[in-house]
C-alpha cells in the first residue's frame, strides 16, 4: 500500500515532466523498460520488482536512457538509480535522481570531470530540495502511520529519498561512466563467443554500508567510481543494480552471454533471473544494456 | 546461516533500566536520549512500512520493584511512540533480582511459543538483553543466577547476550562492577563514566543487530574508546 503523506505524486510528475520536456528536446528518451537505437547499436534498459518472496513493497529502481536526434557529442546516455531500500519514498529518490542527472549531462556538453560532478551534483540537489520542502512543513507532510517522533528524526536524519546512481555514457570511442554507491558495470569486449570482461565498480562483500545520495549527502566528496574506457569496436556494456550485481560473481561473462551475443535484451534476461535463480537475485532488478555493432 | 532480522522474524530487544533513586537528574535524562535514540534507530531500519518492524522491544524497569512497561511489552518498534518512554529515577532501591526474573520468565516464553516453533528458526536473530544501573543490587536473591538462566536460553545452540553497563558519572557509591561483570556475556561488560557515553551505549548497542556475544564484544570495545560526544 502506498504510504500517504511525504512528497505527493503530482509533485513528483511535475518534476520528472520537466526533466522530461528537456532530455526530449534534443533526443528519445526511453524509461524504465525498452529498446532504442543509437547511433553505434541499440540500448535495451529493463527495471523489475525482481522476485515475489522478498521483504519489499515495491520496485524502488530506476532506469533511464536518451539518445540524441542529431549528430551529438553524446552519442547515448543511460542512468540508473537504486534507492536505499530503508529510506523513506527511496523509490523517488531514485527516479528523480536519474532524471536530473541525464538532464543536467545532456543540456550542457564540457569536460569529462565538469560532466560528472555536475550530473551528479544536479541528482544531490534535486533530491535536497524536494526534502526541503518536507523540512519546511514537516507537520503537513508527515504520513499518517508514522509518529511526530519518527517522522522528526527521519528528517533531521536525511533518512529520506537517498539512492545510488550509476551515469554512462558513449562519447566517440569511449565510454565514460560516474558511480555512487555500490551499482556496477561491465564491459565486454570482442567476438561475443569469446569476450573479455572488465567490471567496473559493484558491490563491496565487506561492508552493508552504502554510499548513496541523500537530503544530507548532495554533494558527495568522491565518487565510488569515476572513469573512461576504450568501447570503440563490438562489444556489450552492461550496468546494474547491486540486485543483479551480487549474483555477478568473478565471471560475468557467464551471466550476460545470452545478452553479449544479441540473443537477450534487458528484460529477458531478468525475467529468466526471476524465474530461474530467484534466491540469487533475491532484490529489485535492474539492468541496461549498450550494444555496439 | 548469518541471523539477520527480517519482518518475519524481528529482534527482540530487551532494555533492563536502572529507575533507582539515583538515577534523578542527568542519568535518567541521559537513558530516557538512549532508549529514544535506539527506538528511533530500530524503527527507521529495513523497508517503510508501519507493520514492518525489524525490532521488537520490551522495556524493564526497577527500583525496589520491578515492572515491564505496556507500551513495550515485545511490542514491534514502529508501534510505539519514542516521545512516550522515559526514566525518571523514582523507583527507589536498586532490585536488579526480579528485573532479570521478569526478563527471564518473558524470555523464556517468547523462546518456546515463538522461537521454537518459528520456520525461520535457522536465521532468526537471537534476543538481546542490555542492563545499566549506577548501584548495588539491594534486593533478595542473586542476580547472577538469574542472569545465568537467561543466558542459558538459545536458539539451537546461540544464547541470548547480555550487554550490560555499570554507571559511574558523579561521586556517588558507583555501580556494582563485579556484580555486572557477571551477569554480562563474555566481553560485554561497559563502564560508563559520562551521561553522553550511557546513551551512547544504549543507542548503538540496542539497535545494532548484534546476535552474539562477540558481535556485542566488538561494539563493547569501540565504544569503549573516549567518548567523543
Amino acid at each position: 500500500m502506498q504510504e500517504v503523506g511525504g512528497v505527493a505524486e503530482s509533485r513528483v510528475r511535475e518534476m520528472v515532466d520537466r526533466f522530461r520536456h528537456q532530455l526530449e528536446s534534443s533526443g528519445t528518451v526511453c524509461a524504465e523498460s525498452g529498446e532504442i537505437a543509437w547511433p553505434g547499436g541499440r540500448l535495451s534498459i529493463h527495471t523489475d520488482f525482481g522476485p515475489a518472496e522478498q521483504d519489499k513493497d515495491m520496485n524502488q529502481d530506476s532506469v533511464v536512457a536518451w539518445v540524441p536526434n542529431e549528430p551529438s557529442r553524446i552519442q547515448c546516455a543511460i542512468t540508473v538509480a537504486d534507492g536505499v531500500s530503508s529510506s523513506f519514498q527511496a523509490e523517488i529518490g531514485a527516479q528523480v535522481a536519474c532524471w536530473a542527472a541525464l538532464a543536467e549531462l545532456v543540456g550542457e556538453v564540457a569536460d569529462f570531470d565538469n560532466m560528472c560532478r555536475r550530473s551528479i551534483d544536479a541528482a544531490g540537489n534535486a533530491i535536497g530540495g524536494l526534502a526541503d520542502e518536507l523540512i519546511e512543513d514537516a507537520e503537513r507532510f508527515r504520513p499518517a502511520s508514522e509518529f511526530a517522533s519518527t517522522w522528526k528524526y527521519t528528517l533531521r536524519e536525511g533518512l529520506l529519498l537517498q539512492t545510488t546512481l550509476m551515469l554512462a555514457w558513449v562519447e566517440g570511442d569511449r565510454l565514460n561512466v560516474v558511480i555512487v554507491g555500490d551499482g556496477g558495470a561491465a564491459l565486454f569486449a570482442g567476438d561475443p563467443s569469446n569476450s573479455r570482461a572488465t567490471l567496473l565498480g559493484g558491490a563491496s562483500p565487506e561492508t552493508n554500508r552504502v554510499h548513496a545520495l541523500g537530503p544530507l549527502n548532495r554533494r558527495v566528496s568522491a565518487f565510488d567510481y569515476c572513469g573512461r574506457v576504450e568501447f570503440d569496436g563490438a562489444g556489450v556494456i552492461a550496468l546494474f543494480t547491486d540486485g543483479i550485481g551480487r549474483g555477478v560473481g568473478s565471471n560475468p561473462s557467464e551471466l550476460f552471454h545470452e545478452c553479449v551475443s544479441g540473443r537477450q535484451g534487458a528484460r529477458e534476461l531478468i525475467e529468466w533471473l526471476v524465474k530461474e535463480r530467484p534466491s540469487e537475485f533475491e532484490d529489485n532488478l535492474t539492468l541496461a544494456l549498450i550494444g555496439r555493432d | 546461516m548469518a541471523r539477520k532480522a527480517r519482518q518475519s522474524r524481528p529482534q527482540l530487544v530487551c532494555v533492563i533500566a536502572d529507575n533507582s533513586g539515583s538515577m534523578t537528574g542527568a542519568k535518567a535524562q541521559a537513558a530516557t536520549a538512549g532508549i529514544r535514540e535506539m527506538l528511533l534507530r530500530c524503527q527507521t531500519t529495513g523497508p517503510r512500512g508501519p507493520d514492518r518492524s525489524y525490532f521488537r522491544l520490551v522495556l524493564i524497569r526497577f527500583g525496589t520493584t520491578a515492572a515491564v512497561d505496556e507500551r513495550c511489552n515485545m511490542t514491534p518498534v514502529r508501534q510505539i511512540d519514542a516521545d512516550s518512554i522515559s526514566v525518571v529515577g523514582d523507583g527507589g532501591g536498586t532490585n536488579v533480582t526480579e528485573a532479570l526474573q521478569l526478563a527471564f520468565d518473558g524470555l523464556q516464553r517468547y523462546m518456546a511459543e515463538i522461537i521454537e516453533p518459528h520456520p525461520e528458526k535457522v536465521e532468526h536473530p537471537v534476543p538481546l538483553v542490555l542492563l545499566f544501573s549506577d548501584g548495588y543490587h539491594n534486593g533478595t536473591g542473586d542476580p547472577a543466577d538469574v542472569a545465568n538462566k537467561i543466558k542459558s536460553l538459545a536458539i539451537e545452540g546461540d544464547a541470548i547476550t547480555i550487554a550490560t553497563a555499570g554507571v559511574a558519572t558523579d561521586a556517588s557509591e558507583g555501580p556494582d562492577e563485579g556484580l555486572l561483570r557477571l551477569i554480562a556475556s563474555p566481553g560485554c561488560y561497559f563502564p560508563i563514566n559520562s551521561v553522553g557515553a550511557l546513551t551512547q551505549f544504549l543507542a548503538e548497542v540496542g539497535s545494532s543487530g548484534a546476535s552474539s556475544p562477540s558481535e556485542v564484544a566488538k561494539l563493547v570495545e569501540r565504544l569503549r574508546l573516549p567518548y567523543k560526544g
